[in-house]
């Protein structure tokens, strides 16, 4: 049974991995209950996986990052449907900017 | 060599005090060195594992892209609220097991995953439904299999960011503020216990002058 990852997205996102056989999703309306849909994911100790498409992630950016330095859940950031969005920093990135203390082209 | 490190508080000026601070910086040297080691190493694993993480990424990206083609498909010829019931009742195609294995002091996760044959688990009748509900559930599938494969390896990116920038710290912390301290006592212990000899020696000559003097008289 897949109740090990949760989703956290749009309502054609949420379905399409509802079909895939994901059986915890929400669908939030605005930040606040975006906000509470990871927290109560991050709590659910067989939750390992938390997928949230980027534009709810960017919403709620801080509560990612603080929920990143626990070993578990892994949270996996997936464009919507209309694709990457454009202007985001990608999370690899900044991880890089962080270790080696340098900007790297291609990431 | 900085001033700004100071002494260490406390310490005595005695050649005690001055053989246990060279032992010290012995072991700090070798603890640099260590650490050093350790940071090359990691830097080198993290550089290896990134641009896997990024030719992943890309995987799951385009295949998420035919998978929301696919289903924006199905939900022409299904219509969306067909699409939302048939979800409701889907059971999981893809497990995987937890487990944690460890690179370099740092735990990272795997996902095992223990993927079954996919015709058994259909669940929906597939008489009802049509080709292209079919296709979406399948693309989707392999969309959630790269999905997990990621969350994975970049679980492991993160962490070995994390344990570099650790790492780092220490190296720092024993390059510019330990070795630089310990190096300053012991200067400072050195040049007391030649002031010590000097005043002794000065000391020694009075009190012979002295003697002298008296031996005369």
């Amino acid at each position: 049974m897949t109740d090990k990852i949760a989703i956290i997205g749009d309502i054609d996102t949420v379905v399409g991995f509802r079909l895939a056989g994901i059986l915890k999703s929400d669908i939030p309306t605005d930040p606040a209950s975006t906000r509470r849909a990871l927290l109560d994911f991050s709590r659910d100790s067989d939750v390992s996986i938390i997928i949230i498409t980027e534009p709810l992630a960017e919403d709620i950016r801080e509560n990612i990052e603080e929920i990143s330095q626990r070993p578990y859940p892994v949270i996996v950031e997936i464009p919507e449907k209309s694709g990457r969005l454009a202007k985001k920093e990608s999370p690899l990135r900044r991880l890089v900017k962080r270790a080696i203390g340098v900007e790297l082209e291609g990431f | 060599m900085s001033e700004s490190a100071g002494i260490i508080a406390g310490v005595r000026p005695t050649r005690m005090e001055l053989l246990a601070l060279k032992e010290r910086r012995e072991l700090a040297a070798r603890g640099y060195e260590l650490l050093r080691e350790k940071q090359d190493a990691l830097v080198r694993e993290f550089f290896a594992i990134l641009s896997e993480a990024k030719k992943y990424r890309e995987e799951m990206e385009t295949t998420l892209a035919e998978a929301f083609s696919s289903f924006m498909e199905a939900k022409l010829v299904e219509g969306g609220a067909k699409l939302e019931e048939l979800s409701l009742g889907a059971r999981s195609p893809i497990d995987f097991e937890v487990e944690t294995r460890n690179t370099m002091g740092v735990s990272v996760p795997i996902f095992r995953i223990t993927q079954q044959n996919e015709e058994h688990h259909l669940h929906y009748s597939l008489a009802s439904t049509s080709a292209a509900v079919d296709k979406a559930t399948q693309k989707v599938r392999s969309a959630l299999d790269k999905v997990v494969r990621l969350a994975e390896i970049e679980a492991t990116v993160k962490r070995l960011a994390a344990e570099i920038e650790k790492t780092k710290r220490r190296v720092n912390a024993l390059n510019y503020v330990v070795l630089p301290r310990i190096n300053n006592t012991i200067r400072y212990i050195e040049l007391m216990l030649e002031e010590q000899e000097r005043e002794d020696l000065f000391r020694m000559k009075r009190v012979k002058a002295m003697l002298e003097r008296k031996a005369r008289m």
